[in-house]
């Protein structure tokens, strides 16, 4: 058992190691301008859920002037966590430079910094972490092990409601289920391309998912309001998709 | 506007620009004796001058020494002027008639010369001949220079410092003195040392005497400098040079001679020329220890005090507050402390500095002008503004404060502005181009950014067994609740599952088993009769049953009779009971409670 632990501590080590050589080759690269040789590395880490490697994969997307990618991928990192630094500043040009506009200059700004303080992920650990809390508070208090905790059941309370709310919210947010167009695209009216074009959005459009079939997306663009079905090879979804 | 008025105007401003700025050059004398020294003051004024640079080298046919420098910024009506002086000690190399020459002086915009300067050297005058100031030495007897010294003997150069260490920004004093014991044709010629890592701050005037060395009696000439080290490390003077003529003939002029001077300047410079060097120096400078946020680059020993213009203004209209920090010290490296005015908007600083050299301490005064401009009408107060310098003496950071000044501010024009041309460069930060963030080098690790992309995996499942535990305890509570509003109800509709409950637990092989199953028919008997039976006669409790129910099977009751007496029997007895026969009796028992239970429910 001891050797086993031993052996799996070693593995750990050696896969972090390997992973750290893997990261400095890729900052390498990217400081000499070799940037598809740094996204080649990131991308192989593409699916470790790791934020800020989504933000590289941006980073050296931007720097490949591939901005609809780019952007994709902002996009995703905002998902992940919304406070990687220097995130923001680089979602709002990327997506200005290519014709989106994110946050509206009417509503207070630090509405938006608190609706995207957190990722609905994070959102929803904190409501399941209080509402487990309440539960066990209750059932405890049910079998009289402990009193005395109306006032702190009352807390929970709100504060389970509160990160519900907020999930709800969040579930809303124009960065849940969407993706960006990364070639110029015919929507479609229906799920196939025999149906009549509709329209035609251009690359680096955000764009929201509303339902899949076969290789169709059916999408909707809230700018211009209309929705219809386009190629899933046109489009990168910056959301997790499989629950 | 025509173009008549246009041409008109740019007259106006033309004439108007040239004399906004006044270059003057003047002396306190214009006949010198040779053997004193006089003052070349060249002053500076007008619009928009920044720190003007004056090429005193064009003077060669005397000595320079800067003895200091003053500057003055006078703000009326919105219209800043300023004005600098600069005094130079000049001394005549030899007798004659000399011109100062045209003195070339750039304002930061233009090109000015002063006018040119007659100036008539003269023979020495006696009277006026510097009396010995110190004797280093005296001994009983006393050589007089003669053939036999030694060329080193005879003249030579020394330079000192007063201190081997300082501080960054405190002051070291530079001696260099050339001692001659034969007679010289004329004045010496000085070629001031280089310094490395100093700023540098002429000591005027030179100080001339005797002094006695080794039982050699010399005439010395002592030059001073103000040096202030910059950085820490080490800081280095290079050998100072004094060319000087010697006599023909030394043996013709004594420099004891009580016409020494006389006789010495009035010399040609036919003589010999003779070149003498000091010593090379070095210093140590320690560094400053770690100074506060707010230090203001004051290093010395400084007092501070403020004043406004007006005391009462109008709110939009402009006030001079005029902060002014006297003291020893560097006082040009003082950098103005920045205000924090609530209540009031500043514009502009202005500085201007008078520099004063007294007993050899470099010091002075800063000046510092800060146009203000109150926001709103009031009684208003300037808070204390704070001043940080290291104090050279202490060597330690101090921090002084002025006193609040108050100022009664009432309703002025609105709209009203004054600009201020200080045609200082623009500092403001040119944006060039915007680029993206860079990449994260080191990834970071981002456990909880997986651990809640698994909880949000999880999340429905989880949600779905919480609610499950929410509702399981909120029936448990209801049922809680019934029970507290009428127990007697509860125990009645439960009756049976708690009889059931414990007949489950009863084991076969267990003695108290007959016991358990005993109370249990009594419990139940209790809970549907809403009394407590387990004291009463078996009679009584047929009583009880018939008053709830009358209707009541008698041969039910009497078979429950039946089976309790028996039980009582066995244990009454605590004869032995074959584990088939409990058995029997527990079914039995469980089917008689069952009837009852229907019985109960018609």
């Amino acid at each position: 058992m001891k050797k086993i632990t031993l052996l799996l501590i070693f593995l750990f080590i050696a896969i972090k190691i390997s992973y750290a050589d893997d990261f400095i080759d890729a900052s390498n690269f990217y400081k000499n301008s070799e940037y598809s040789k740094a996204l080649e590395i990131y991308k192989k880490y593409e699916n470790s859920d790791n934020p800020y490697i989504l933000y590289n994969i941006g980073n050296c997307y931007y720097k490949m002037n591939n901005k609809a990618e780019a952007l994709a991928y902002y996009i995703k990192t905002f998902n992940l966590n919304p406070r990687v630094s220097g995130l923001k500043e680089n979602l709002i040009k990327t997506a200005t430079e290519n014709g989106n506009e994110l946050f509206s200059q009417d509503i207070p700004q630090i509405l938006y910094s608190i609706y995207y303080s957190m990722s609905k992920y994070e959102i929803i650990t904190f409501f399941e972490i209080f509402f487990i809390a309440l539960v066990i508070l209750l059932t405890l208090k049910l079998k009289n092990k402990i009193s005395n905790v109306n006032n702190h059941i009352f807390i929970l309370i709100i504060i389970t409601a509160i990160f519900g709310t907020w999930y709800i919210l969040r579930k809303n947010s124009v960065f849940d289920r969407c993706g960006v167009i990364i070639e110029d695209a015919d929507l479609y009216s229906g799920p196939s391309n025999t149906f009549q074009v509709v329209a035609n959005i251009p690359k680096g459009r955000i764009i929201e998912v509303l339902s899949e079939k076969n290789d169709f997306i059916e999408v909707g663009v809230p700018k211009e309001n209309i929705k219809g079905w386009l190629e899933s090879k046109n489009l990168i979804k910056s959301y997790m998709e499989a629950k | 506007m025509n173009l008549i008025g246009k041409i008109i105007l740019f007259f106006i401003f033309a004439i108007n620009s040239y004399s906004q700025t006044v270059v003057r050059a003047f002396v306190d004398k214009q006949v010198v004796p040779i053997n004193e020294s006089f003052n070349l003051t060249i002053s500076i004024s007008g619009d928009n001058i920044n720190n003007p640079k004056i090429d005193i080298s064009v003077i060669t046919d005397f000595n320079i020494y800067s003895s200091g420098s003053s500057s003055n910024i006078s703000i009326i009506n919105g219209h800043i002027s300023t004005s600098y002086e600069y005094t130079y000690t000049l001394i005549p190399k030899r007798t004659g008639h000399f011109i100062i020459p045209k003195i070339p002086v750039f304002t930061g915009r233009e090109k000015y010369f002063t006018s040119e300067i007659p100036i008539e050297v003269t023979k020495p005058n006696i009277a006026s001949q510097p009396k010995p100031q110190q004797q280093r030495q005296i001994k009983p007897t006393q050589r007089t220079p003669r053939k036999n010294l030694s060329s080193d003997e005879m003249m030579f150069v020394e330079a000192k410092l007063d201190k081997s260490e300082a501080y960054q920004g405190e002051q070291v004093t530079l001696s260099v003195k050339f001692y001659t014991a034969v007679p010289i044709s004329a004045n010496p010629n000085y070629l001031p040392p280089t310094f490395t890592n100093f700023v540098a701050e002429e000591l005027p005037p030179i100080r001339t005497g005797t002094e006695i060395i080794n039982g050699i009696r010399y005439y010395y000439a002592e030059i001073k400098t103000a040096l202030f080290p910059i950085m820490e490390g080490e800081a280095s003077i290079s050998p100072a040079t004094v060319v000087v003529y010697t006599q023909p003939s030394i043996d013709d002029i004594d420099p004891f001679d009580p016409n020494f001077i006389q006789k010495f300047f009035s010399q040609s410079l036919s003589g010999k020329e003779v070149k003498l060097t000091s010593n090379p120096i070095k210093i140590k400078v320690k560094p400053l220890p770690k100074p506060p946020s707010n230090f203001n680059n004051a290093i010395g020993n400084f007092f501070i005090t403020a004043k406004i213009s007006d005391k009462t203004a109008y709110t939009g209209s402009a006030i001079n507050l005029v902060l002014e920090i006297t003291g020893k010290g560097n006082v040009k490296s003082i950098v103005p402390p920045t205000l924090n005015l609530r209540d009031f908007k500043i514009y502009d600083t202005l500085t201007s500095e008078t520099i004063s050299k007294n007993n050899d301490i470099v010091g002075g005064t800063k000046k510092i002008t800060y146009i203000i401009s109150p926001l709103k009408e009031g009684d208003l107060e300037i808070d204390p503004i704070p001043f940080v310098f290291f104090n050279i003496d202490t060597h330690k950071y101090e921090t002084l404060y002025t006193q609040p000044i108050k100022i009664k501010v009432l309703k002025g024009e609105t709209g009203k502005s004054i600009d201020f041309d200080t045609s200082k460069p623009s500092l403001e930060i040119t944006k060039k181009s915007s680029d993206i963030n860079y990449i994260y080098e080191k990834i970071p690790n981002s456990f909880f950014t997986r651990f809640s992309i698994y909880v949000y995996k999880i999340s429905t499942y989880l949600n779905i067994f919480l609610a499950l535990i929410l509702v399981i305890n909120y029936i448990i509570i209801k049922r809680k609740q019934i029970f507290l509003t009428n127990p007697s109800e509860y125990l009645f509709k439960n009756a049976l599952s708690n009889f059931k409950h414990r007949v489950k637990s009863i084991k076969t092989n267990d003695k108290n088993s007959l016991a358990i199953l005993y109370d249990s028919i009594y419990d139940y008997l209790s809970a549907k009769t809403g009394k407590n039976l387990s004291h009463l006669t078996f009679s009584k409790i047929e009583e009880e049953i018939k008053n709830i129910k009358p209707n009541f099977s008698n041969d039910l009751i009497k078979e429950l009779k039946e089976i309790i007496e028996k039980i009582e029997f066995i244990n009454y007895t605590k004869s032995e009971i074959k584990e088939d026969e409990l058995k029997n009796i527990i079914e039995k028992s469980i089917n008689i409670i069952l009837r009852f239970e229907k019985e109960f429910e018609k």
